[in-house]
């Protein structure tokens, strides 16, 4: 009699403290959707550690709906496979875990961690994946949670979740999506209406590498009117032939009705193309549009600064100061040759999907870099 | 690339004869069938004559006269129906040339495609071979830009003349329309109904739905609503409306505007300047609309309020409706 009773309590007491773990996270962040859940995400890339923390709505997967509500990184440089950049991202990893379970109250089962496909490939090509292996066994033992998953992912697998976590279901397999990085670009679609089979699609360009090309170009005349001159060569040698190759061999042209770019570039020129829709996670463009852009970014960068273009927003219910925020945050990050060079990319892309005939539609995706996570929870999570 | 441009123009050339003849059957129809009206009055006469007594006798018709006019009109048809034939068989040819163009391209491509296979499989190939290769490759993309650009500038070409065409006809269409519909009591009701738009919008709907285990429930409560449901009907107001897209913009009562998903929203422009859109709806074939076309639109939290609903055309406002929550 007694025994029941015991376990009964012993179970509400379970019950509630899960009920008050999972409101306490709900309660922390502003959340925007009225049915959904607080999932966070920890990366170990080529560069350093990212976390990122994201309301999913219940419907994620139909709408593509997810709410960014923090992301963060610390840089760490694991591809070097030093002692230091090992130990830095280890305790880069350590630090945002913590940070996430016990500051913002995310309960550990809703954390996942993984380990980029830029960082195996790179151990990969330099027989380094026992420095992988000996990371996620450090980090289990530093949190204390021998069974912890963490998944190494190959490129294919990325950029297959991208495409599950970003594109709505209802356009899943008429949608291209391509992410421009900063060294490179990758990315693909569904060929076959299932999502198992994913056609990979990858580029060795990005904003940097473009940016890097061109400067090399450009010797001791650094101006503006030469980087433009340098760029358009640089555009049209390698990149336009790798371009033009890889679209044709994928067969992407054919099969996608909507072209979705995320990626630096994309997140930028779609603030500063629309500031009115800054809160808005997609923007719709067309391959003009980007291409007005791109001159004014070489002729009047002027016009680009942040009270340059609120001036022009004319709807009285947009947000002007938090247009304001995201244009300074686009202007942060990238400078004007950065710019250039990434939309250069970007408009190089564009172009072989342009076609009077058999117009696609162009969609600028602007947090393509979390889109994964709302996959996992998809795909790895029992329902 | 000027033989495919050649086919747009004889298209036009052979879509405007085509109207030439239309008109000019229609001419003839009308013609006989005034001739066939004199004529039965003609014998309806005799019996006047027979039976009044101080009846004139009418002049014959000048059949002469009549002869001559089909006579012209018969040649004149001879004339241009060997006039289309011509320009049938010209396209035909033009159509061949042009086939045996795009087959010497494709042949040309298909040969480089094989002697690349050939390197690439051939084991003994050496640098050399993969730097032949690799030209052939680039050789062959550079062909694919060629055709693509090619194919891209006709579209544009296409495009231009559909727009003439589709201009011209709906020039004539309107002046055929300001001829028969000359009652300015009309006219006038018409522009202010739809302030000279091509379509206009009746009974536009908007209802907020509860969604109850999967049943679909009105309701005028904020907090129960799930979803907007929107309907309107497209009436047009030109003879050739075709396709058009009507923008939905549904304004919160905080006044910002209420998105599906953002991959439905965008902006789009008005006379006051960019303003952002719920979504957009598509009208095929505006003219024929019997039914009403539906817009659903799904938010995760209703707020208390009214809501405005507008429809833009051409970034004019054709339809408004306010809707309450309480």
């Amino acid at each position: 009699m007694c025994i029941p009773g015991l376990k009964r309590i012993s179970l509400f007491i379970i019950a509630l403290t899960a009920f008050v773990q999972k409101g306490e996270a709900q309660n922390f962040f502003k959340l925007k959707y009225k049915k959904s859940s607080v999932y966070a995400g920890i990366e170990v890339g080529a560069k350093g550690v990212k976390m990122s923390v994201l309301e999913i709505g219940k419907n994620a997967q139909q709408t593509g709906a997810y709410n960014v509500l923090k992301d963060t990184s610390i840089n760490t440089d694991f591809i070097s496979f030093t002692g230091p950049t090992a130990t830095a991202t280890l305790n880069g990893l350590y630090t945002l875990y913590n940070n996430i379970t016990q500051e913002y109250k995310v309960a550990p089962e809703r954390v996942f961690t993984l380990i980029s496909s830029g960082v195996k490939s790179q151990a990969d090509k330099e027989g380094k994946a026992d420095w992988i292996n000996k990371l996620i066994d450090s980090f289990r033992i530093k949190v204390n949670e021998p069974a912890r998953s963490v998944f190494v992912i190959d490129v294919l697998e990325e950029a297959r979740l991208s495409h599950l976590g970003i594109i709505p279901a209802d356009r899943r397999f008429n949608t291209f999506l391509i992410d421009i990085g900063s060294g490179n670009s990758k990315g693909g679609y569904f060929p076959n209406d299932n999502t198992r089979d994913f056609k990979l699609f990858q580029l060795s360009w990005g904003t940097k590498s473009m940016q890097n090309a061109t400067d090399k170009r450009c010797g001791e005349d650094k101006s503006i009117s030469n980087f433009q001159k340098q760029l358009n060569r640089v555009l049209a040698g390698s990149p336009s032939d790798e371009i033009t190759y890889a679209v044709n061999v994928s067969n992407a042209y054919a099969m996608s009705d909507n072209i979705a770019i995320s990626g630096g570039i994309a997140w930028s020129v779609a603030n500063l193309l629309y500031p009115e829709l800054a809160a808005n996670p997609v923007v719709p463009v067309s391959y003009d549009e980007v291409m007005k852009l791109s001159e004014k970014m070489y002729r009047n960068f002027s016009a680009l600064s942040d009270e340059a273009i609120v001036k022009t927003i004319t709807d009285k219910a947009i947000d002007k100061a938090a247009a304001a925020k995201e244009i300074r945050k686009v202007l942060g990050v990238f400078d004007q040759k950065a710019l250039m060079a990434g939309t250069g990319l970007l408009l190089k892309v564009m172009r072989q999907f342009e076609n009077q005939a058999d117009r696609k539609q162009f969609y600028l995706v602007k947090n393509g870099q979390v889109g994964w996570i709302s996959a996992y929870v998809d795909q790895y999570l029992p329902k | 690339m000027n033989g495919k441009r050649t086919i747009g123009i004889l298209g036009l050339s052979i879509t405007f004869i085509s109207i030439c003849l239309l008109l000019l059957a229609t001419w003839l129809y009308f013609l006989f069938r005034n001739t066939g009206s004199e004529n039965n009055i003609n014998q309806q006469q005799p019996e006047k004559q027979q039976t009044g007594k101080s009846a004139t006798k009418l002049p014959e018709p000048d059949a002469a006269a009549v002869q001559n006019i089909r006579d012209s009109l018969q040649q004149l048809y001879a004339i241009t129906t060997r006039e289309l034939d011509s320009q049938i068989d010209s396209t035909r040819n033009n159509l061949d040339t042009l086939k045996s163009h795009l087959d010497a391209r494709l042949s040309e491509s298909a040969g480089l495609r094989s002697e690349i296979l050939d390197i690439l499989k051939n084991n003994n190939s050496g640098n050399e071979g993969m730097e032949i290769a690799r030209l052939k490759i680039t050789m062959l993309q550079q062909k694919v830009n060629e055709l693509r650009r090619i194919n891209s500038d006709v579209e544009i070409e296409n495009r231009r003349l559909r727009m003439l065409l589709n201009q011209a006809g709906s020039q004539a269409q309107d002046k055929y329309s300001t001829v028969s519909f000359s009652n300015p009591v009309e006219k006038t009701d018409m522009e202010s109904n739809t302030g000279n738009q091509p379509i206009s919008i009746t009974d536009l709907r908007l209802t907020a739905i509860q969604l109850d285990e999967e049943r679909e429930k009105e309701t005028t409560q904020a907090q129960q609503a799930d979803r907007f449901v929107g309907s309107f009907m497209v009436k047009s107001n030109v003879s050739r409306a075709g396709n058009a897209e009507i923008v939905v913009v549904v304004l919160q009562p905080d006044g910002q505007v209420l998105q599906n998903s953002t991959w439905e929203s965008g902006t789009f422009e008005t006379r006051e300047g960019k303003r952002v859109y719920s979504l957009k709806v598509k009208c095929e074939n505006a003219k024929d609309a019997s039914s009403p076309y539906r817009f659903y639109l799904n938010a995760e939290r209703f707020q208390k309020g009214n809501y405005t609903l507008q429809l833009y055309q051409n970034g004019n406002v054709i339809g408004r409706l306010v809707k309450t929550l309480s």
